[in-house]
């Protein structure tokens, strides 16, 4: 970026007063825009958020669209569950929390589109652009991102709040007032926690990759939360609202949302003005802070440490991990199992693939306990020892699509250096990947679902009992549905082209099924402890068989001598 | 041009967020505008109490039972035979009952509660706990609901427990306009006498 340029030069005598003002401010109106207009629908297209939308690049609605719609609608539905249960204070103060904790997850996901890409420096140096109009057209951008999330974010508590039979007229603009504060110190603070960050050589990217599904996040809390208060008649959250422990009462979001209720209660006094005054100068003080610190690395990008980005550490060849997979499970396994994990451990975007698949038998298991239909069932025999083992179930069923998520790379093109290497067993080698899928994904789902139920039932052993089959039912599922799903090696196609569920519908669907027998047989066999041990028994012999065929069906898939397929055309 | 033309624009993609505004504000106007629909479904769930508090209940309806009898029950049962009282007017309690919670319970078969007798056996028998049960009604329970919990404490005089949650429920229903802030107000100043 050059420090001058054709465009910083007068302009002729019919500019318009803004672009009279950008020139004023040392801005070149011209190169200004045409930033400007680019970063918008940069913006617009954002990386991150298209993967927690489901977002493909070929679809008109952009996933900014999608996200102000979910932000929208998460705002709506709090306002929906709370309104006519809590009083103006706690109205005001859930909407306020919504509205710190999605702006700044926002701004965190958002960073590199709205606020500062390193990669700009190797575009735009060349280009006649002063570092003084690509920081006025980023800061713009910046605003106009905020600007919009603040929106979406203030808009339905404002105007619904205004209703609550505690407020009055003084709602609407105290509201507004302190939600423009809250979003705006919350934006700052996400900007100089990324900065400090920064300029340490850490780039965030896993925190933003799962920053971005903070919103679905929220909206999962507020549905089932909202089931939980409506349908399931909970009256802890409205009696927590009428009096809020004191380490709520004492932070700066209670203090601003008692002046918002006492305002709208009483009309304004000068004490609720000081509040919500001194809220926007707080606000304003760190975006002052932030500012400066933007407009500093602006200054750097060209040269300075923004652009470092901490080079992950290659992983130690012999180390005693290495060495003791080697002995216990044989070089192959040893070797997938280090290849997946190392894809788990560095790809973020892998995990964000997976792990959410697990969420449904979480919920489950959630809901289970919580609306009092997840008794032990090995203790209580009526329906309402039906839903812990379904969850566990459900982590058996998420396997194809686990598989599934396991065709996408970030880096497809590596996957010829592999096709190409002498893998003599591979069968062994994608046992490791299996096992390795496992780990990062179905055990500790088993583990915490187990843990949960020990706790709720207050025995161990009953959940032991109870995985056990689960955990069976996965390893048949995981090695079936590799071969089904999966069909090669792992990570062979490009991630623009993921979306498809086709390869594990029909996988799906039949895990499922047997998921939700599986679940039913333990149910019938719980009381006979007999009859238990012979349904595990039975599994594990599945298991093993489904094991041995899938390992042959590895030797024909993945042959080195394997035909090519045949053409379309049938021509040969 | 076509919406998914339109869409491809930056133009066409700012109006559809304008559109998407303009929708949230029209629900969010309608959300406040049928407060009375909504508050319909706000209200305290009473479900079947256990045996051994329906057997005490009886007793306090027949006046046989003593605060000592009642201090005794488990906090779980101590809750039941408030539910009771509160069920024994199956429309105030509201639809609870059934496979899906959606039938009203049973029209009492045997001897009634009178609210102000056992108000005050409930209060003399453990004051923390019959509170909380009154403080919880207060809160989430219908305005029927509230009202006759109200009546429990027609006759309770002293209680300094009672007196602390009706003074700050006074504050709160006056706070929040609730149409029965007078009715909490005058239990209030009752209660403190």
């Amino acid at each position: 970026m050059s420090e001058g340029g054709p465009g910083s030069e007068a302009g002729p005598e019919g500019a318009s007063r803004w672009d009279r003002l950008l020139r004023r401010l040392d801005v070149q109106p011209r190169p200004y825009r045409a930033l400007l207009s680019a970063l918008i629908q940069m913006d617009l297209r954002s990386v991150h958020y298209g993967r927690s939308t489901g977002v493909k690049p070929d679809e008109p609605l952009p996933p900014l669209f999608w996200v102000t719609g979910q932000l929208l609608l998460v705002s709506f539905l709090s306002c929906g569950f709370l309104f006519g249960r809590v009083d103006a204070r706690a109205f005001a103060l859930c909407g306020l929390a919504v509205a710190a904790l999605s702006t700044f997850s926002a701004i965190v996901v958002g960073f590199d589109e709205v606020a500062l890409d390193p990669k700009d420096a190797p575009i735009l140096g060349p280009r006649p652009l002063t570092a003084r109009t690509y920081a006025a057209a980023r800061i713009t951008n910046l605003g106009c991102y905020v600007a919009l999330i603040g929106a979406a974010l203030t808009l339905c508590p404002a105007l619904s709040g205004a209703f609550l039979r505690d407020a009055g007229p003084a709602w609407l603009p105290t509201y507004v007032v302190a939600s423009v504060a809250v979003c705006v110190a919350s934006a700052a603070l996400a900007l100089l926690t990324i900065l400090f960050f920064a300029r340490r050589g850490h780039r965030l990217s896993g925190a933003k990759a799962a920053l971005a599904w903070m919103q679905i996040a929220i909206f999962l809390a507020v549905v089932y939360g909202g089931q939980l208060v409506v349908r399931g008649g909970k009256t802890e959250l409205a009696e927590w609202a009428a009096s809020p422990p004191s380490a709520i009462t004492q932070t700066p979001l209670d203090v601003l949302a008692r002046a918002v209720a006492w305002s709208a209660w009483q009309g304004p006094s000068l004490e609720t003005l000081g509040v919500l005054g001194g809220a926007l100068a707080l606000a304003l003080g760190l975006t002052y802070l932030a500012l400066l610190w933007l407009t500093k690395a602006y200054a750097e990008l060209a040269s300075g440490p923004l652009q470092r980005a901490k080079i992950a550490k290659s992983p130690r060849a012999g180390t005693v991990t290495g060495a003791l997979s080697s002995a216990l499970l044989g070089r192959r396994r040893a070797l997938g199992l280090w290849w997946i994990t190392t894809h788990f451990r560095r790809d973020p975007g892998l995990r964000l693939r997976t792990w959410p698949m697990l969420s449904l038998a979480f919920a489950a298991a959630l809901m289970g306990v919580l609306s009092e239909r997840g008794a032990d069932p090995f203790v209580v025999r009526d329906a309402h020892s039906v839903v812990p083992l379904l969850a566990l179930g459900l982590i058996a069923a998420a396997l194809p699509q686990l598989a599934l998520a396991l065709r996408i790379g970030e880096d497809p093109s590596a996957s010829w250096i592999l096709r190409s290497a002498p893998l003599s067993e591979p069968g062994k080698f994608m046992g490791g990947v299996r096992l390795g899928l496992m780990i990062w994904t179905v055990y500790p789902a088993l583990i915490l679902i187990g843990v949960g139920f020990a706790w709720s039932w207050g025995s161990v052993s009953h959940a032991l009992l109870a995985i056990a089959p689960a955990w069976l039912l996965s390893e048949a599922t995981a090695q079936w549905s590799l071969v089904r799903v999966l069909r090669g090696l792992p990570f062979e196609i490009a991630a623009a082209r993921g979306g498809a569920l086709q390869p594990a519908a029909i996988p799906s669907a039949l895990a499922t099924g047997v998921a939700g027998g599986v679940a039913a047989l333990q149910f019938y066999a719980a009381p006979n402890l007999a009859v238990y041990g012979a349904l595990v028994a039975v599994l594990a012999l599945g298991a093993l068989a489904v094991g041995a065929s899938s390992a042959k069906a590895w030797r024909r898939l993945l042959a080195p001598e394997a035909p090519a397929a045949p053409s379309p055309g049938g021509a040969a | 041009m076509s919406w998914r033309e339109r869409a491809r624009t930056p133009k066409g993609q700012a109006q559809f967020l304008v559109a998407l505004f303009a929708a949230a504000a029209l629900a969010s106007l309608a959300l406040g505008l049928a407060r009375p629909f909504f508050e319909g479904f706000v209200r305290e769930r009473y479900p079947q109490p256990s045996a051994a508090a329906i057997r005490v209940a009886d007793a306090a309806a027949l006046g046989s039972a003593t605060p000592a009898a009642l201090g005794e029950l488990s906090p779980e049962d101590f809750d039941a035979v408030y539910r009771a009282f509160m069920r024994q007017d199956p429309e105030v309690a509201g639809p609870v009952d059934g496979q899906r919670g959606d039938e009203l319970p049973p029209a009492p078969s045997g001897p009634l509660l009178e609210p102000s007798a056992f108000g005050r056996l409930l209060f003399a028998a453990d004051p923390e706990r019959a509170s909380a049960l009154l403080r919880r009604t207060l809160i989430v329970g219908s305005a029927a609901q509230r009202e006759r919990a109200l009546l429990l404490t027609q006759e309770v005089r002293g209680c300094a427990e009672l007196s602390a949650l009706l003074d700050w429920a006074s504050e709160r229903a006056q706070r929040t306009r609730d149409p029965q802030a007078d009715l909490v107000a005058g239990a209030a100043e009752r209660v403190r006498q």
